[in-house]
């Protein structure tokens, strides 16, 4: 049985669970301490990684879990202004960051109504650029039950993308 | 296989001798399970947490004393919210059932309901009962074995013993 | 630019045929200033998605992480074998079932003083697999002791002479 290391297999999940945190609470110091409880989380049930069938799995899940009480107590904020935003590199001009964070809300907002598997299959194809293949391994699912379940995913996303942009931003 | 060979062996020629603690004999004899809870910690346990404790820097003045951890075997704590005041009359019948086995820290008026006992061998006490019954009627029984010297009490006896 | 191909590319996508490479064609796509209005609409959804694509968390991390876990690394990676671990609860399984059935039965006028018995600590299942529980387990009850000891009036009681142990049930 391979030992798992902290250090070698999970610290590296640490982007993973960052984007999946920040997907969810659209905020990015909040995504930041949710990642950091998650992986002492996982630290203290280190008892249990051997029986783990995907540490990937465990650690998604958690990650998730967390992200989405947090999600709930702040629910009265209005999280989609999310001053951190402004400061990313990579946006350029001040509409592009206004669109990429409409984006955030909105796809965070596309996501929420569909079921966990599909939420986590469109989670690690669209935003981590993962495989069928590779997706099946971690869900424990079949590649033909990966696709099934994103084309669903995909198809709701495109109703849901036209209601909400017939009745405007 | 040897091992169960060996202590039925034991047990076939000792057989009125303990050989548990008196928090397993109490066990045995309740028949409401669901009412009783019975939390060990085995010598092998008890290794580990003195290794965690030598290591983690943070227990340094809080929490339990080292020493005390060091001459500690096992500890058993039974718990009991319903029914509590029957239980602790029975736990206090089987100890004066076993007054040679067990004696009395002090001299315990009747109706008292806090009180040790200790099993004693050359001086050092081998095994420490404590019944004790809140005003809530809630029962504890704790049950410790180990090598506990009168270092040992009067460490336990006379600091106060802080939990965070 | 031929916005014919991103057209046909997003009708692929929705019907869950695009590769990888081409879904990452469309976010690099939509992440540019210049779209044509009839697929502005898109530019949230996947504009997001490479905005969450590309969200890290920096090098200090880690070491916030390691700092909270390093503590507790002294006890090893613990390796537990659920078969492994479960052995020594079967053989002890057995030989208190062994004790209690003879226990029970054997009545015999073997008479022997029980000085200094072993207790039969192989029989001693843990409640816990944590140290850290159990040693607030311990710490609770040695509390308790303490106080109780604090209380009663402990004389020289403590220095009395051992009894004389005869067995006695």
């Amino acid at each position: 049985m391979k030992k798992i290391s902290f250090r070698n297999d999970i610290l590296p999940l640490k982007d993973k669970l960052y984007r999946l945190a920040l997907r969810i609470t659209c905020d990015t110091a909040e995504a930041e301490d949710i990642v950091q409880d998650t992986l002492v989380r996982v630290w203290d049930k280190r008892d249990e990684w051997d029986l783990l069938q995907s540490v990937e799995a465990f650690c998604l899940t958690i990650c998730k879990n967390l992200s989405l009480d947090r999600r709930e107590k702040k629910e009265a904020q209005h999280v989609m202004l999310d001053e951190n935003l402004h400061n990313r590199p990579d946006a350029s001009t001040p509409y592009d960051r206004l669109a990429a964070r409409e984006g955030l809300g909105l796809l965070r907002d596309l996501l929420e109504e569909l079921p966990q598997v599909q939420q986590d299959i469109v989670q690690l194809r669209e935003i981590e650029g993962k495989s069928y293949k590779e997706i099946a391994a971690i869900l424990n699912l079949s590649e033909e039950q990966v696709k099934v379940y994103l084309f669903r995913a995909r198809q709701r996303i495109k109703r849901k993308y036209t209601e909400i942009q017939e009745y405007g931003l | 296989m040897k091992r169960a060979l060996c202590l039925l062996w034991t047990a076939c020629l000792i057989p009125h001798a303990w050989g548990q603690d008196f928090a397993a004999k109490f066990m045995e004899q309740c028949t409401k399970k669901g009412q009783v809870e019975c939390q060990t910690v085995s010598p092998k346990m008890m290794e580990k947490v003195m290794e965690t404790i030598t290591r983690s820097d943070e227990r340094e003045d809080t929490g339990i004393p080292e020493y005390l951890l060091s001459k500690l075997k096992s500890a058993r704590i039974i718990t009991a919210k319903k029914g509590g005041e029957k239980l602790f009359q029975k736990a206090e019948r089987l100890m004066e059932k076993n007054k040679n086995r067990f004696s009395p820290m002090a001299d315990y008026a009747a109706g008292e309901d806090n009180m040790i006992f200790v099993r004693k061998h050359n001086e050092t006490v081998q095994e420490l009962v404590m019944l004790s019954l809140s005003a809530e009627k809630t029962l504890t029984i704790v049950n410790l074995t180990g090598d506990m010297d009168e270092k040992f009490m009067r460490v336990l006896s006379s600091e106060k013993i802080k939990t965070d | 630019m031929d916005y014919k191909y991103i057209e046909q590319l997003l009708e692929r996508y929705w019907q869950c045929e695009t590769s990888l490479e081409e879904e990452a064609i469309l976010r690099t796509f939509f992440s540019q200033n210049e779209i044509p209005a009839e697929l502005m609409p898109y530019k949230g959804l996947f504009a997001g998605e490479k905005t969450l694509q590309e969200a890290r968390l920096d090098e200090s991390f880690d070491a916030k992480v390691l700092a909270k876990v390093e503590k507790d690394q002294p006890v090893k990676a613990r390796k537990l074998s659920l078969t492994r671990s479960l052995i020594p609860f079967y053989k002890a399984a057995a030989c208190v079932a062994i004790i209690l059935t003879l226990g029970n039965a054997a009545q015999t006028s073997f008479r022997q003083q029980d000085i200094g018995d072993d207790y039969n600590y192989e029989t001693y299942q843990d409640s816990y697999n944590d140290p850290e529980m159990a040693y607030d387990q311990i710490s609770n009850a040695l509390q308790m002791v303490s106080q109780s000891l604090n209380e009663a009036s402990v004389q020289d009681s403590l220095l009395q002479t051992p009894n004389n142990e005869e067995s006695q049930n």
